[in-house]
């Protein structure tokens, strides 16, 4: 999942992912609450490309989910933005290249 | 003897640890999902009303619980704690990390269900061949999901996944991957054991080598895949596996 803010979007097209991937070591073998946010946050993901044949995709709780975790993201930058646009990409393991899925709209932070 | 009411104790012991392991997390996690599954989604219902002070108060109770149990292993706290874990799945619209949280539910079921009925009853002994059929299936399904894909069996489907999946794959583990020959070795083992795993209710002395094997699957997954709440969920659910191999055994 990428998102980009409205600062980001003046400068450049480019987009970043939203999901840190967060590193890990033997001690968190078994208590790992960073990694089982990120698996949290994953599901979230999932979830809402498994639901996203509605015909109305922003009115499904998992947008809004994952609306509300991209927004979470944002507000923890350095520089923090005033909108932002979220897009999830789906990975296809046949050529490893991400496809792009759903694109949101521009939301407030 | 390994009889139903030693399997439950052991069961017991074991979703103990696993409860108390899931609560922390959450516990730790608390502003983050507090930032994500905000309270106005429950906004105008009764769920409002049932979350207003939040998860943490039911995740408390549900610490007070595993103490409990711990003392009164098999008693009535089974059904508070089947309880406080759907509210869970209601806090968060479905499971936090899908096949762990089903296997954590259904293992209190059992214990819940068997809290409830006298020991003689046999629904006790029905919901841990139910618990085993669903440990056995958990594999033999994913197995078979693996081996329908060619890439499964020359190893590229593991290294591809490793390399490039959302998976937070240990770096150590990535740098391995990149040998063909490794991957295809470690591929075949895994399908081998995962569509091998029903011959494990055949004897106990089979059972046992088959939990050995699983819990290193688990641990290797909880390193490379950070999947660590997968192990004790399963885990607390082997003593029904290991009843079911008893009771195939005997007839």
């Amino acid at each position: 999942m990428y998102y980009r803010t409205d600062k980001m979007h003046a400068e450049s097209e480019q987009w970043s992912h939203a999901l840190a991937k967060p590193e890990r070591s033997l001690s968190q073998l078994f208590f790992n609450p960073k990694g089982t946010e990120y698996l949290m946050h994953l599901s979230l993901v999932d979830r809402l490309v498994h639901e996203a044949n509605a015909d109305s995709v922003e009115g499904l709780i998992s947008f809004d989910l994952v609306k509300n975790l991209v927004a979470y993201r944002i507000a923890q930058l350095q520089e923090p933005a005033k909108q932002f646009q979220f897009k999830v990409a789906i990975l296809n393991e046949k050529n490893a290249e991400a496809e792009d899925f759903l694109e949101s709209g521009w939301f407030d932070v | 003897m390994f009889d139903t009411h030693a399997t439950y104790v052991w069961m017991t012991y074991l979703v103990v640890i696993n409860v108390v392991i899931q609560t922390f997390e959450i516990l730790t996690l608390d502003k983050e999902i507090e930032a994500v599954w905000k309270q106005d989604l429950f906004r105008n219902s009764f769920f409002g009303f049932i979350f207003y002070f939040g998860l943490p108060p039911y995740l408390y109770l549900n610490l007070v619980l595993c103490g409990y149990l711990l003392f009164s292993p098999t008693s009535g706290a089974a059904v508070l704690m089947l309880v406080i874990q759907t509210l869970v799945f209601l806090r968060f619209r479905g499971p936090l990390n899908g096949g762990s949280d089903y296997m954590t539910t259904l293992v209190i079921l059992a214990l819940a269900l068997f809290s409830l009925v006298k020991q003689t009853n046999p629904v006790g002994q029905v919901a841990l061949w139910y618990v085993g059929v669903q440990v056995v299936l958990s594999y033999f399904v994913a197995g078979l999901a693996k081996a329908r894909h060619r890439e499964w069996w020359t190893g590229a489907a593991l290294k591809n996944y490793l390399l490039i999946s959302n998976y937070a794959v240990a770096t150590p583990v990535k740098k391995w991957a990149l040998g063909q020959g490794v991957s295809k070795i470690v591929s075949w083992i895994v399908l081998l054991f995962e569509l091998s795993f029903p011959l494990c209710i055949l004897s106990p002395k089979l059972c046992l080598v088959y939990i050995s094997m699983a819990v290193i699957f688990h641990l290797t997954n909880a390193y490379v895949l950070g999947l660590n709440r997968f192990l004790f969920s399963w885990v607390a659910a082997y003593p029904a596996l290991y009843f079911l191999s008893l009771q195939f055994s005997k007839t």
